[in-house]
């Protein structure tokens, strides 16, 4: 090794040299993995697809794909490097799908961009090289100096014309017809009927709390929002429609969440400037306090701020959607260098960039926020979230305002239920925050409605993975199912994020071609096998699966410790920004010379992981020789015959998404646990806590 | 069942939750560990003061106001002894409150307010800490009621200044283990296959006459005798030569550390020094090259030839190569903490969080060093080529890169008792002057020689943990315990600057070891992830196996992460609610149990298989064995 590359911990991929001898030897092909009712659009055979943050000439050769689906790049000779832990049966592990490719940039062959590519703009004659910025931060930079003439410029083309589209159902959903056998489990709740709301209105114990369908019928007011509704059981339909002419899009009050005692999570839009909102504010404001038992009246948090009323204590303030995208836009390039030497000059400034980006802010504000809510909800006071069109910075904080109260959303299925209910149900716009164009509604290119687009759900991912590392046994998923979701965001197989409201959906799901159904996200075993599926199981969940076990919290030490009865046990974050971390596995994973073996938190999980499948394998034992002794101790041989963790496979920093570099891929055994039920740990408590 | 007794059982047989929660490092800081004995802070005491062995109170204030920055003003009963600063609130039900501060943490103390001073608490005492926080205590404003207790600070928080002896002397507390046995130079040397052809042991140093920091027993190039080590000595900043830090087991590549040469402006040259840096590459038949990592930016060396200092030109060492590492000076890693500590406490500023940060500079400096010692672990590692450390003196910056190099390279250092000899040979056989650079006991609080140095090194060992979860027997609890009796001169092992002057100060008969007191409660500090412990410790490891990875560690700032459990540990937000490695203990105490509980069934199973319904069943509990 190099000494250069070691200071700077540096692993090189094997150097297959973009030597021009190549040029005039016979052209290799290979074919992509195409998927049903998938099309090729675009081939270049004999293109280099440079080693990320090389300087120059280490690369891979092969050929590159631009399909209906996905950008493919099948090298021609397959690795070890070829296999990430991870392993997706949809996409291989150099594609992506056309929805993830989020900047085009020109370049001369090697990593130094030219210019950028846009929709619909002019493409120079020649095309040497591409380099492709995907939404979830990873680099691809092709050289096509050794393919063909103009095959570069063909597949410049066709990448920017399918990634791209102007029309909504030119999406890869609408063709894909793999037959589709749902597998959901049953307890995931998809809020999508009258029922499901009403199985949720039921669970929260919430009696004084009614169901309305008037959004589903002419009278619909909230059009963003699916016909289910939630309201005090003493607004009638009538006035409903009545007030929603004073919030924006119609966003009156809604109910989301509640607990018996009779505090209330609700989400609203902001007030319309006219002259009777503030009236009609406060009628439905008092509603709300009557559907309380106690009569105790509601806060309304303004999480963007407010300017009727002046709420002098709400220091904490949502930025503009225009300012969310460009913190992340900066975020984004503090973790996509495209040169080594890149790197290490990022790495000089990389606290102040980090600052400067805000996003970290952000996110610290959203959990205070939450948290301000959960403090109030936690002493029985019922809290009325307002934003703007209250889809966006209310779904974040109801989000994780759950998170924190009720441990139901801490767990997998739980947590895709709150997804359904506060983002899809409740109609999170998807296609105007990822820049798709909508139904009916085409689009010129995406950049036509900048103050639309915005990274609103990373940032509650992002919030929730700061949950997820200050309470690690209190989140039944992990920060690699977290990864996993956001990167099956810009997937467009799956119908969840891919539409605006509710109302969107069900027209498509009507006019869909063909008979097939779409395939909803949560099916994950359309994508990862058991394996990669156990990793998204938390394995220190299975030790504190009930909900009493929050660690003594803070406020117990500063504040004094009379509190009231009511008072809800509820996960207590750390909310200042010198808590936050940045989000490594998600933002950084592409980064090879952090990726070191042995390295990270991941570690923590593996070590957990082997442990637990150990404690699962004495369990058996036990309850083996328990069924034929009634287990009277007589002392005597060691435990030391049992397995012990044994070889522990060396996995890198960003396991599950670092491409293998050994030898052998690591298969550990440990992974093969199935999801990890908590039941049978606590069996095993039982067990040795039985009398004898 | 609840966690609750899930809980309970795990610390049946481990205790160990229930003495980390009531210890400072990990849940409550204020009701610190620094004042307790192992094992005995039982909350029924927790309220009223703890003496060690050895202490006297020595002043009591009643009537006392603590001004914490977080939670407020509490009164109540503030109580000085030889060793520690004890407040305790007169409500009862506040004794999490409960304050205990060694001595030696205070750097200084002043008075705040004078008795005709306006508001309330405004007149009183303020305490500035060696460990990154400041106390404050209002007193009443009549009688000079102040008075007493702040003479009596004075004198004991500096023993040195008015002629007093350091708690240690006094302390008499003794421990199953006597922790001064736990570096033996002859063993540690012999550990690594010293005496061998190419290196000896020497003991000219014995009486410290040919270099008064140095420890007694050198390990130097077998072909060097006495009389070169003498004349090398002379061309060397006082006198500290290149001797055997480490050597590689395999391809006997060394790492050795000295001080500058003494070049000076003229660029004076030594043959007899030239001609032993040529032994120490000859001593590694691999190379043909030896490299000269001096730790200084390169600005720094050229100056100090001014002083009678330098670096070895390339023209008089002909195959050696140069290299300078950039690693700043004392002074300015001292003004880099007091940055952050302004960055930390009393309140964090969210919006300058990050800036502040890179401001301080703090962690530039430790990825400058963690840089500097791979380097050192590349050439001595990778390319078979011995490598040669120093800095100024020698006792620094050296220190600091041998020291981390030597912990990536040898995982026998990454072993509890193996950080105990690193320490104990690198940093306190070498002399770094633990005393000046701390100034126990000295009320100079401004004196330029004190700098965090060691702590420095801590925090590199600390990112080395962090980056690599696996690879250390201890967890950053060790570490925090070290830096916090690095102060507390409860323990002799931090005290003076060379092992010349513990030996004339007879410090290990008349002082205990902090290793004496870490050794006795063991399981406080390991890691449950280490990849060398399993179910079944019982195999006899070999104490110098090789590692089955160096460390390497990622020296770039999206890694190099802030220490927050030391630096902002006074803070009560900061404080990680839920420590993942506590739940990895649980987990291996559960399997730890579930094993016994086996056996033991297994063992009835078979019993029963034999002498069927013969004998009455022996009532016993499965998991006690």
């Amino acid at each position: 090794m190099n000494e250069k590359k070691l200071v700077q911990n540096f692993k090189s991929y094997i150097n297959v040299s973009s030597s021009k001898e190549e040029k005039n030897g016979t052209i290799q092909e290979v074919k992509p993995k195409l998927l049903t009712g998938e099309l090729v659009t675009g081939v270049a055979h004999n293109v280099v697809m440079l080693t990320p943050l090389s300087e120059r000439d280490h690369g891979r050769l092969g050929s590159v794909f631009v399909t209906n689906y996905k950008l493919s790049f099948v090298p021609l000779e397959r690795s070890q490097q070829d296999e990430c832990s991870q392993r997706n049966h949809l996409l291989g592990p150099h594609d992506v799908p056309l929805l993830a490719v989020g900047a085009v940039w020109l370049t001369d062959g090697g990593p130094v961009r030219r210019r950028r590519l846009m929709p619909c703009g002019d493409m120079p004659g020649k095309v040497k090289g591409l380099q492709i910025i995907c939404k979830n931060m990873k680099v691809i930079t092709f050289s096509f100096t050794t393919a063909p003439m103009h095959s570069g410029r063909k597949i410049a083309l066709s990448l920017m014309h399918h990634a791209f589209p102007k029309r909504h159902h030119l999406l890869f959903a609408f063709e894909y017809h793999e037959p589709y056998y749902p597998t959901l489990p049953s307890e995931l709740n998809m809020f999508q009927r009258p029922g499901d709301w009403k199985r949720e209105l039921e669970r929260c114990e919430c009696p004084h709390w009614r169901i309305t369908c008037i959004n589903g019928t002419s009278d619909a007011f909230m059009l963003t929002a699916g016909e289910t509704l939630i309201v005090p059981n003493s607004v009638l339909d009538y006035n409903l429609v009545e007030s929603a002419r004073h919030f924006r899009s119609g966003r009156v009050p809604v109910w989301v969440w509640g607990r018996p005692e009779g505090a209330a999570l609700l989400r609203s839009g902001e007030l319309l400037p006219t002259e009777q909102a503030p009236t009609a504010e406060s009628v439905l404001l008092e509603q709300i306090r009557r559907s309380h038992p106690k009569l105790t009246p509601p806060q309304v948090l303004y999480l963007c701020g407010n300017s009727f009323t002046t709420t002098g204590s709400n220091a904490n303030i949502l930025p503009p959607l225009s300012s969310l995208q460009a913190s992340f836009k900066k975020l984004m390039d503090l973790c996509t260098p495209t040169k080594l030497s890149g790197f290490w000059v990022q790495d000089a400034q990389y606290h102040s960039v980090l600052e400067s980006s805000k996003w970290l802010r952000h996110v610290a504000t959203c959990l205070a926020l939450a948290d301000e809510a959960a403090h109030h909800l936690a002493r029985n006071v019922t809290v009325v979230l307002q934003e703007g069109e209250g889809v966006d910075y209310s779904a974040v904080v109801s989000s994780l305002t759950q998170l924190l109260l009720e441990p139901h959303w801490r767990t997998l299925v739980g947590f895709q239920s709150l997804v359904q209910k506060e983002w899809l149900a409740l109609g999170h716009p998807f296609c105007d925050r990822y820049g798709l164009p909508s139904p009916g509604n085409p689009k010129e290119t995406r950049e036509q409605s900048p103050g639309q687009v915005a990274p609103v759900f990373l940032l509650f991912l992002d919030c929730t993975w700061q949950l997820t590392r200050q309470f690690p046994a209190s989140f039944q998923f992990t920060e690699t199912y977290l990864t996993t979701l956001w990167d099956c965001t810009h997937n467009q197989i799956f119908d969840t994020f891919l539409f605006n409201c509710s109302r969107d959906r069900e027209l498509a799901y009507t006019n869909k071609k063909n008979q097939q159904s779409f395939v909803p996200v949560w099916d994950w075993g359309e994508q990862f096998s058991e394996q990669d599926k156990a990793l998204f199981y938390n394995p220190l969940y299975a030790m504190s699966a009930k909900p009493s076990n929050v660690t003594p919290n803070r406020s117990s030490i500063i504040s004094s410790p009379n509190k009231q009865a009511v008072e809800l046990p509820r996960l207590e974050p750390c909310t200042s920004v010198a808590g936050t971390e940045l989000w490594s596995q998600c933002y950084e994973r592409w980064l090879l010379p952090l990726d070191v073996p042995h390295a990270g938190d991941v570690q923590y999980h593996v070590f957990h992981y082997a442990v637990l499948k150990e404690i699962q394998q004495l369990n058996e034992k036990l309850n083996s020789l328990s069924i034929f002794s009634n287990r009277q101790s007589l002392g005597g041989s060691s435990a030391s015959g049992a397995e012990g963790p044994g070889d522990r496979t060396a996995v890198s920093r960003f396991y599950p998404f670092s491409r293998s570099r050994g030898p052998a891929a690591p298969a550990l055994d440990a992974m093969q646990l199935s999801a990890i039920d908590a039941a049978s740990l606590l069996d095993s408590l039982s067990l040795l806590n039985a009398p004898d | 069942m609840d966690k609750h007794n899930s809980s309970e059982l795990l610390s049946s047989d481990f205790s160990l939750s229930k003495n980390a929660s009531s210890d400072s490092l990990d849940s409550d800081s204020k009701s610190s560990s620094l004042n307790s004995k192992h094992g005995q802070d039982s909350p029924h005491v927790l309220g009223d003061i703890q003496l060690l062995d050895g202490e006297k109170v020595t002043s009591v204030a009643r009537d006392v106001t603590y001004l914490c920055p977080y939670s407020g003003p509490t009164r109540g009963v503030l109580k000085v002894t030889n060793y520690q600063l004890h407040f305790r609130p007169t409500d009862p039900s506040a004794t999490l409150g409960t304050l205990s501060v060694p001595l030696g943490v205070v750097s200084r103390i002043e008075k705040v307010g004078g008795a005709s001073s306006k508001g309330e608490n405004s007149y009183g005492i303020e305490i500035f800490c060696k460990d990154m926080r400041n106390l404050r205590f209002a007193h009443r404003q009549e009688n000079h009621s102040r008075r007493g207790i702040f003479e009596k600070l004075q004198q004991l928080a500096f023993p040195l200044s008015h002629r007093l002896p350091m708690f240690a002397f006094s302390y008499s507390e003794s421990f199953p283990e006597d922790g001064w046995h736990v570096y033996e130079p002859i063993a540690e040397l012999r550990r690594m296959g010293v005496s061998n052809d190419m290196w000896r042991i020497t003991r000219i140093n014995d009486k410290y006459e040919v270099c008064d920091s140095y420890p007694s027993i050198w390990a130097v190039p077998s072909a060097a005798d006495d009389d070169l080590l003498r004349s090398v000595a002379t061309f060397r900043s006082r006198g500290r030569i290149p001797v055997l830090s480490w050597i590689h087991p395999n391809s006997q590549a060394t790492i050795t550390r000295c001080s500058q040469p003494l070049v000076g402006v003229s660029g004076k040259r030594s043959r007899e020094d030239e001609r032993y840096i040529q032994l120490i590459m000859d001593a590694n038949a691999q190379a043909h090259k030896l490299f000269i990592m001096d730790a200084r930016p390169t600005a720094n060396a050229v100056a100090n030839k001014a002083k009678g200092g330098g670096y070895e030109s390339e023209d008089a060492y002909q195959n050696a190569d140069l290299v300078f590492l950039d690693i700043h000076n004392i002074h300015v890693m001292r003004e880099s903490l007091r940055k952050l500590k302004e960055l930390c406490f009393p309140q964090i500023d969210q919006s300058k969080w990050f800036s502040g940060i890179e401001a301080s500079c703090w962690l530039k400096h430790i990825k400058c060093i963690l840089a500097g010692a791979v380097r050192i672990v590349d050439k001595v590692e990778n390319h078979k080529t011995s490598v040669l450390v120093h800095c100024s003196d020698g006792w620094d910056r050296t220190a600091q890169l041998t020291a981390l190099s030597m912990l990536m390279l040898d995982p026998y250092y990454r072993t509890l008792r193996g950080f105990q000899v690193l320490i104990e040979k690198e940093w306190l056989s070498f002399g770094h002057k633990f005393q000046l650079r701390i100034g126990h006991g000295d009320e100079r609080h401004s004196d330029a020689d004190r700098s965090p140095v060691f702590v420095q090194w801590v925090d590199c060992v600390w990112q080395l943990q962090q980056q690599f979860p696996t690879a250390f027997e201890f967890t950053e609890r060790l570490l925090i315990t070290i830096v916090d009796h690095l102060y507390s001169c409860r323990f002799g092992t931090f005290l003076f600057n060379t092992e010349r002057e513990r030996v004339k100060e007879e410090v290990k008969t008349k002082t205990v070891s902090l290793w004496s007191y870490i050794n006795s409660r063991q399981d406080l500090y390991l890691n449950a992830l280490y990849w060398g412990s399993s179910s079944g410790a019982t195999s006899p490891s070999s104490p110098y196996s090789r590692p089955p990875v160096v460390l390497v560690p990622v020296a770039s700032l999206r890694v190099i992460k802030l220490w927050k459990a030391l630096y902002c540990r006074w803070n009560p937000i900061m404080r990680q609610q839920d420590p993942i490695y506590q739940r990895s203990r649980e987990l291996v105490a559960l399997r730890a149990q579930l094993e016994a509980a086996v056996a033991a069934a297994a063992g009835d199973h078979a019993a029963k298989q034999h002498r069927r319904g013969l004998t009455p069943p022996r009532v016993a509990s499965p998991h006690h064995v």
